[in-house]
């Protein structure tokens, strides 16, 4: 034994060597290019350095639906309300609690975060979820992050060796899970687990409520996904939240925790009151258990109708353009005493304006262009394959608390046109799609290559209502390009003008 | 547990100490304990099977050695057969099964239904299966002797390193081996040591990097031009070959810490000159199975031409078979099988290009044979026969509409790499090539093997391929 050990120590203590000098080069030639690969860690490295707030989400986050007229995200309507506040925002599918607080170790102390909103998914507190074969790579994004020399994560990547399983294990999982987490037994809902209550959904040819082909299907996928009464003990979830409120607070960070809404109207209809009742009193545990802790909870579990979900056939939290807007503002509104000097009520905002340099989220499909411009660098060029332009959309719950009278656009353009080929257009648009509209055209000839305006004003109907919209763009029907610039438009809370809705176009320099 | 996972890992030095601080008489005990864990990590209701499979071979040998009358010893021969291959047949043919059985029922009207099984093939048991049953058959055949020893049956039938992908060991080589008691080599630790960093290379960077591009052309073939295609493929007999060879190699390096040597399965088969010269360096332990069990028994070579040429045809089917429950795998064994008659006859009878001597024609032999090969491997890899047959409609249509297709160039470096040392290795085990060379050179090779394997193994879920099997 003796000579093989002499033989083999020091071979050993060799190879240590060399694993020594690979971690100091992996580290110092690969690892920033490994971690560049992971989107996640990538898209949080960028914007940690110029971000006041960052909104940490999952799906629900981006999620749309493609008749959306403003299809962008949460994180982003939130940043409507505070103009010059720096937000960045890191999202992916399948997101949840024990990932953001990998994430959030990962903020250096010298960044300028000093707000963190982290969604909180009623759903994310499932075994479902909790044990979802998602969570491998998710997992397996984390392993770079993780503590220890750099080249041994790499190799545990390479073994596959983090909490890595195959869909039948995790499936095994939370079979196990529906079996054995109880559920309060409170009459009429008398189910001890959520397997039991699966099995009579499955049996009983009266439940769910709604007679429907998936009906059935969606009240068991409810029961999957929100049956279960949060065990602040065992629950890994609530462990993650916690140790984010704790660290947040060490680092001497707000926390905004984002109760998302869900479709508790869907689940009410299909299975009566249990899992409704259920949903509110987990949501409220959490809401007392963090706002005891220090956080900001908003909880937004009733905020969304059923109508504005966009998945009907299996319960998610992806919202239609109303639904990320009003879940947008309950956040904005809870950071309002934050971020006084910076907030601005999108909702009492009546004035909009798009001069292609600085940022207009009111405008949607704005596409800049630099060949000409009326003032700064960037105008908008209309030609047969842009035909519209930047469009202004409104919506009646976004202005119904103004209460406007009045809309009045004007915009300048330049180019070789014919005069009828340029317009400025407001429209009001009901839910049938049927359209009132009011349009400004160039109603005589005008030197081309000089800029000129055009403005036009409508008086809103006093039948104005929720499904109606408002909508203001440049329609330009010619061959040659115009260009576009310094759009205005302003939402009149009187009626100042007597005069009937004007029409005017305007020659400039 | 598979090889290139943290478990292992810490597993095999396990066993290995333990095996050497037991006395010899107890170690079959660890060895199949330590068996029956590795087997059972994947899944601990296979490990019913495999117990069934080990006690009806055993007795079923004993009962043929044991019975005079050829009648007899046959009886027990077909129980123990119908039994082995009857539970291949349910858990990996049956699905085959139905579907030809339910079309042909259809091409004649009848509305013929069989019941869906809805099974989990077994790790390995196509592995295990067909060693089992060559020890039977052997008995059968008076080649060798019953084992007495239940034990050391069933770590013939387990024994880890080579249960769930093979090579796919003969009871007089492997048994004897296990029974002998072994006593720690320098030589053997060093050697299995070169072996398991050598099949962990080539598994986890060179197969597990590929793979994610070669998943890419396959699940869109029609998107990428001929030589995006032609890559595509190139790539993917480098995947297979680095994913079984790594995975035998491993399995001898493993064996050989306990002083166990498995049979060599690869011999640099990719610098073959023929098909024939390919299947003798491919899955050796497979062919050499074929060979003494199927191809001698029908007959072999000394039968007429025409006899000779249906004998292979039907090996080549049956191994085709044997990898998989599909349309593209019998297709992929009959060209293999179609390709040695066409070869034999053309290649040997006019004598057009020699096998043995490295020079031009021997290099335009690898050539055609690597050709040949990639193209077949288009059966194996495709899912049904309707893709493999859009593979090849994409490679003739020329199209691009995918982004270019650009391999990382670590990856390159990396394939380069294993092709460079796979021709140095030409006739020769990684391990027995590297003891001769000097120390620095040696030195370098296992630095640059553990720099690969710890910095640049593919992350993505890449099971062993032949695990399905």
């Amino acid at each position: 034994m003796k000579p093989l050990a002499a033989k083999i120590l020091p071979r050993l203590f060799i190879l240590a060597i060399i694993a020594f000098l690979l971690n100091w080069i992996y580290t110092v030639e690969f690892y920033p290019r490994d971690l560049k690969k992971i989107d996640l860690l990538d898209s949080l490295q960028k914007v940690i350095p110029q971000s006041d707030v960052i909104y940490f989400g999952e799906s629900s986050n981006f999620s749309f639906i493609y008749e959306d007229y403003d299809q962008r995200r949460i994180s982003d309507f939130i940043t409507d309300y505070f103009p010059g506040l720096q937000m960045g925002t890191v999202n992916k599918g399948a997101l949840h609690a024990g990932i953001y607080l990998r994430l959030l170790q990962q903020i250096p102390p010298e960044a300028p975060v000093k707000t963190i909103i982290i969604t909180m998914n009623l759903r994310s507190f499932s075994a479902d979820w909790i044990y979802s074969k998602l969570e491998n790579v998710l997992q397996r994004d984390m392993v770079l992050i993780s503590d220890g020399p750099p080249l041994w994560n790499r190799f545990r990547l390479g073994l596959k060796a983090y909490d890595n399983k195959t869909s039948m294990q995790r499936s095994l999982q939370v079979k196990h899970a529906l079996k054995t987490q109880a559920l309060p037994v409170d009459p009429p809902c008398n189910f001890p687990n959520a397997a039991a209550w699966i099995e009579t959904i499955k049996k009983s040819p009266t439940y769910p409520l709604i007679e429907d082909s998936v009906a059935k299907a969606l009240a068991v996928s409810f029961v999957i996904n929100y049956g279960f009464q949060i065990d602040t003990m065992d629950n890994p979830r609530i462990h993650d939240f916690d140790d984010i409120v704790k660290y947040a607070h060490q680092r001497g960070w707000q926390v905004i925790l984002n109760i998302l809404p869900e479709n508790t109207q869907l689940s009410s209809a299909l299975l009566g009151p249990c899992l409704k009742k259920l949903m509110m009193s987990n949501a409220e545990l959490l809401t007392k258990r963090y706002e005891s802790q220090g956080a900001i909870v908003v909880n937004n579990l009733e905020l969304v109708d059923s109508s504005h979900f966009s998945d009907k056939k299996w319960p998610t939290e992806h919202y239609d353009e109303y639904g990320r807007k009003m879940v947008a503002r309950q956040i904005a509104l809870s950071m309002k005493n934050l971020y006084p000097n910076y907030f601005s009520d999108v909702f009492m905002k009546s004035n909009f304006t798009c001069d292609y340099e600085t940022p207009s989220p009111f405008f949607l499909t704005l596409r800049k262009d630099s060949t000409c411009s009326r003032s700064g660098k960037f105008a908008e060029r209309l030609d047969t394959n842009n035909a519209f332009g930047a469009r202004f959309v409104r919506h009646y719950y976004e202005v119904k608390t103004l209460n406007p009278q009045k809309i009045t656009a004007s915009g300048w353009f330049t180019g070789n046109y014919q005069p009828k080929d340029v317009k400025l257009i407001i429209s009001i648009e009901d839910d049938k799609k049927q359209s009132k509209l009011w349009t400004a055209s160039v109603s005589k000839d005008m030197e081309n290559g000089k800029w000129a305006s055009l403005q036009v004003s409508a008086t809103i109907p006093e039948n104005f209502g929720p499904n109606d919209v408002i909508k203001v763009y440049f329609w330009y029907t010619g061959k040659n390009s115009v260009w576009i610039d310094d759009v205005n438009i302003t939402l009149q809370t009187e009626n100042l003008n007597t005069e009937s809705d004007t029409i005017s176009s305007l020659i400039e320099n | 547990m598979t090889f290139n996972s943290l478990p292992f890992l810490i597993f095999l030095p396990i066993v290995v100490i333990t095996y050497y601080l037991l006395a010899p008489k107890w170690r079959w005990i660890m060895l199949l304990a330590a068996s029956y864990l590795f087997y059972m990590w994947w899944n601990p209701a296979y490990i019913i099977l495999i117990l069934f499979s080990t006690l009806i071979n055993f007795y079923s040998s004993h009962a043929i050695e044991r019975h005079a009358s050829k009648q007899q010893k046959k009886k027990y021969l077909y129980l123990c057969l119908i039994t082995n291959l009857g539970i291949l047949f349910i858990f990996k043919y049956y699905g085959l099964f139905t579907q030809a059985f339910m079309g042909i029922a259809d091409i004649f009207g009848v509305k013929a239904r069989l019941p869906f099984l809805n099974l989990l093939l077994p790790v390995g048991i196509s592995f295990y299966t067909f060693q089992t049953l060559s020890y039977t058959l052997n008995v059968y055949f008076g080649k060798q002797k019953a084992e007495k020893h239940l034990g050391y049956f069933a770590l013939f039938v387990t024994f880890f390193p080579q249960l769930v992908a093979g090579p796919i060991e003969r009871y007089d080589r492997l048994t004897p081996q296990l029974k002998t008691p072994h006593y720690p080599s320098y030589e053997n630790f060093s050697n299995g040591f070169r072996l398991i960093i050598f099949g962990l290379f080539i598994k986890m960077v060179i197969a597990d990097n590929l793979a994610p591009y070669v998943e890419e052309i396959y699940s869109q073939p029609a998107a990428y031009n001929t030589f995006h295609l032609m890559a595509g493929l190139g790539f993917y007999s480098f995947q297979i070959y680095a994913d079984f060879y790594g995975y035998s190699t491993i399995a001898l390096g493993s064996a050989l810490l306990i002083g166990v040597n498995l049979m060599d399965n690869f011999k640099t088969p990719y610098l073959s000159a023929s098909i024939r010269e390919f299947w003798r360096r491919w899955h050796i332990s497979l062919s050499t199975w074929f060979r003494d069990y199927v191809y001698i028994p029908l007959g072999g070579n000394r039968v007429k031409w025409s006899r000779w040429a249906l004998n292979i045809f039907i090996v080549y089917t049956l191994s085709g078979l044997w990898h998989g429950a599909n349309w593209t795998f019998l297709i992929w064994g009959s060209i293999f099988g179609l390709m040695f008659i066409i070869e034999r006859f053309f290649y040997e009878r006019f004598g057009i290009i020699s096998t043995q001597k490295w020079g031009i024609r021997r290099i335009f032999g690898v050539l055609i044979t690597f050709v040949i090969v990639t193209l077949a491997w288009i059966f194996f890899r495709s899912s049904s026969l309707s893709n493999a047959l859009s593979m090849f409609e994409a490679l003739w249509n020329n199209t691009v509409l995918a982004d270019p297709w650009r391999p990382d160039p670590f990856i390159m470096f990396w394939l380069g790499l294993f092709i460079i040392l796979d021709i140095l290795l030409f006739n020769n085990r990684f391990d027995q090539w590297c003891s001769k060379k000097p120390l620095w050179l040696r030195w370098t090779i296992y630095t640059l093997l553990i720099f690969g394997i710890t910095a640049f193994s593919g992350i993505d879920n890449q099971p062993f391929i032949y695990f399905q099997f």
